[in-house]
């Protein structure tokens, strides 16, 4: 009885490392519970859009709030750290797997300790890509953060702005509406959506929305952890 | 793998038996003595040519010979698109040219290849029709910069042919003026004519084209491609008339005749200088043939109104931002080389890579050759010389107490080792980075271990030698103590399955391929 309880909390269903599970030994098992205790983080205070997915295995800790709001998709292992600052995911955005939005304890140890406002802000539609790490004021509307990117403490991104994966945008930056932010940290205007409007932007609409619909059917929510 | 201080090289004898060398030697006898005389020294800086890692090298078989990148020979097996993996026919490349025509396109802003997306809007989704989903205006567009068509105002009706479609459309979305295929033909453009100093000079006429009066060209820059298109039109048209009737010894009064860059003006000039040019037998080499005279040749003249572009060009960079400018870097290409705002630009279509055998060049006996497949990373043949040559690796020895015993090899392989000590007197050295903890130190003797792995089936014999005292840069002053000069190492005894060794050897074929892929070549020592 007890076995199969707790393959059902070590791995989602399906996963294939179930069968692997099974048939480990009690004194494995053990330890995997013990490991298991050592990585939970402390619970932030939360407010979770009922809208959202939240996967059972995203990270959401801190002392600060977090606030997710509707449709917002968070994937599993994702990490959401209030430690430093409340942290605040709009409409419609997502965080890819190993992203990081907020302060963490280590990076905030190697940042800028002069830093006053540890807040984090993403605005509508923003997605996140694999491992990059948000520790930007705020990501307006639209943007694309590129996997692996990381945006400093306290700079700013506007609208519609594309971050390429990889690259590092520096603190207190500003990036403005409609810039991509590519190699080695070249920037051009993104002509393509400012001179066509109205075709892109419900173009970039439509797909994000698609992009969220696929996300909902493919990733199991568990609210119920979090509240 | 990075190269940190102890690191072997193999020289390569080919910069020694060149036949210019050979030449050479007869010639200044006294110089071939001094190069003969002098041992390898690898410092001097022509060596830098002639060293190489043994991953690099490839060994003749026939010739019993280790050959280098500079002593093989190259032939093209087959060129493709680094883009789509498809095969160019070299026909193809012959008439279109070196890069890719299907559907394959660059990035002029950062390189990356661009992908074909549909434009269409998603307002009026019929769900009764999911197949019509993608259709509408295509554009190019860049999954990472973000660079589009749009911003060059170019959409395509199709979603195939974008090679075509691009060709017939100018920046802006204008469709490209029907271009005249003849050289010779009268330019039929709508602009107004204007006045041209090249009217005030004999019209350049060719006795075989049928040109006639010169015509007016337009006051604006041609187009590149199109001036392009003209001087390909005018070449061909030269290599298929330009026979007989062009020939010195033709009685021509033509006006093109007078012009310094006419064929009979250089007959002339090959007369006047030097017999020996001319002793050769005119006929057996190409005809000679002119160069583009007028614009309708694809000539550039450079005149009042080319300036007054020029000046505008001036004028427009100093008023618009920096980033509506082309760098120099998005204007390296061919296709982009006359584009000087961003606007200008166009989408690259990618240049083909090719699939190269190599050949041994004193016997030509094929060293190596990849598969024909392009999408295969494997080869039909590859002499390495790390399967013919024993292989010497020199590390650094923390103390005496780590070194391993002789003769043990995880491979099989017999090798041998040996101490070598270099005792360095006061010189530091300021090439090796400090961190490094086996960098040679002043009045400090450090001892290194040079291995030998053999992997032929005999065994060999080795004698070691280096100078007393180093020269050069690195650990100069340096003495160099060898404790075992002179050694023999032991057959390759991985007497195995046959099928099994051709396994071994595989895996390391692959190691070696990818070995070379990753090492930069390091220049000097
Ligand atoms: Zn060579
Ligand atoms: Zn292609
Ligand atoms: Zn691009
Ligand atoms: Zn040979």
């Amino acid at each position: 009885m007890s076995e199969t309880k707790r393959v059902s909390i070590s791995a989602p269903q399906g996963t294939p490392s179930e069968g692997r599970r099974t048939s480990t030994t009690a004194a494995s098992r053990q330890s995997l519970a013990a490991k298991r205790q050592s990585l939970n983080f402390p619970k932030a205070p939360t407010v979770i859009d009922p809208s959202a997915i939240v996967s059972t295995h995203a990270i959401l800790t801190g002392l600060h709030p977090i606030t997710i709001g509707p449709d917002v998709v968070l994937h599993p292992y994702c990490k959401i750290s209030s430690v430093e600052g409340p942290v605040t995911i709009g409409r419609g955005c997502i965080v890819a797997e190993r992203a990081v939005v907020g302060f963490t304890t280590e990076t905030a140890a190697q940042g800028d300790s002069a830093l006053k406002e540890r807040d984090v802000t993403l605005n509508r539609n923003v997605v996140v890509g694999t491992s990059a790490v948000v520790e930007a004021k705020v990501v307006d509307e639209g943007c694309l953060v590129g996997a692996g990117c990381h945006l400093k403490g306290g700079s700013n991104v506007g609208k519609y702005c594309k971050i390429a994966p990889m690259v590092i945008v520096q603190p207190d930056e500003w990036i403005y509406d409609f810039m991509v932010v590519y190699g080695q940290n070249a920037r051009r205007r993104d002509m393509t959506m400012i001179t066509n409007k109205d075709t892109v932007f419900a173009l970039k609409k439509e797909e994000h929305e698609q992009h969220l619909a696929v996300l909902k059917r493919l990733i199991p929510s568990n609210l119920t952890k979090w509240q | 793998m990075s190269v940190s201080f102890p690191y072997t090289y193999y020289a390569c004898s080919c910069a020694d038996n060149t036949s210019t060398q050979e030449k050479r030697v007869s010639q200044e006898p006294q110089s071939a003595q001094d190069e003969d005389e002098r041992t390898f020294d690898p410092r001097s800086r022509r060596s830098n040519f002639s060293l190489y890692p043994i991953e690099h090298l490839l060994y003749c078989t026939e010739c019993h010979e280790m050959r280098c990148p500079r002593c093989v020979t190259e032939e093209v097996i087959c060129w493709y698109c680094p883009n789509c993996l498809f095969e160019a026919p070299s026909s193809t490349i012959k008439q279109e040219g070196h890069r890719c025509s299907r559907n394959c396109f660059n990035c002029p802003i950062c390189t990356s290849p661009l992908s074909v997306n549909s434009l269409e809007q998603p307002d009026p989704p019929p769900d009764d029709k999911p197949a019509n989903k993608f259709g509408g205006p295509y554009i190019l567009h860049c999954p990472y910069c973000a660079w589009s068509t749009l911003d060059i105002g170019i959409t395509f009706p199709r979603p195939s042919n974008i090679t075509g479609q691009l060709a017939k459309t100018l920046n802006g979305g204008l469709p490209r003026p029907p271009r005249d295929r003849k050289p010779s033909s009268s330019l039929k453009r709508s602009d107004p004519p204007t006045t041209h100093h090249l009217d005030d000079l004999p019209s350049p006429t060719s006795d075989t084209s049928t040109s006639s009066s010169p015509e007016p060209p337009s006051a604006r820059t041609p187009d590149p491609q199109d001036r392009y298109h003209h001087l390909l039109a005018f070449y061909k048209h030269q290599l298929s008339t330009s026979d007989a009737a062009l020939l010195p010894g033709t009685t021509s009064t033509s006006a093109s005749e007078l012009g310094p860059g006419s064929p009979s003006s250089i007959a002339r000039l090959l007369h006047m200088y030097g017999s020996s040019i001319r002793s050769r037998a005119p006929e057996s080499g190409p005809s000679p043939m002119r160069e583009a005279a007028t614009p309708e040749e694809g000539l550039l003249i450079y005149d009042a109104a080319a300036e007054a572009a020029d000046d505008a060009t001036i004028r427009a960079m100093q008023t618009t931002a920096w980033d509506t400018h082309a760098s120099v870097s998005q204007r390296l290409d061919a296709t982009n080389r006359h584009a000087r705002a961003v606007d200008d630009l166009r989408p690259i279509s990618p240049l083909l890579r090719t699939k190269r055998a190599k050949r041994c060049g004193a016997c030509r006996q094929i060293l190596a050759k990849p598969e024909g497949k392009v999408t295969s990373v494997r080869s039909k043949i590859k002499l390495l010389a790390l399967q013919n040559l024993p292989k010497l690796s020199i590390k650094p020895l923390a103390s005496p107490s780590t070194m391993p015993p002789p003769g043990t090899s995880a491979a099989g392989r017999p090798t041998s080792t040996l101490l070598t000590t270099f005792s360095s007197p006061t010189l530091a050295l300021p090439a090796l980075s400090p961190s490094s903890p086996f960098a040679l130190r002043p009045l400090t003797t450090t001892h290194y271990l040079l291995t030998l792995t053999n992997p032929l089936y005999d065994s060999i014999r080795v004698h070691l030698a280096a100078p007393s005292a180093l020269r050069g840069r690195h650990g100069a002053g340096s003495r160099v103590t060898i404790l075992c000069p002179q050694f023999e190492v032991g057959a390759n005894t991985d007497r195995r399955k046959k099928g099994e060794r051709e396994r071994v050897e595989k895996v390391r074929r692959e190691e070696a391929f990818w070995t070379v892929l990753g090492v930069g070549r390091i220049v000097g020592l």
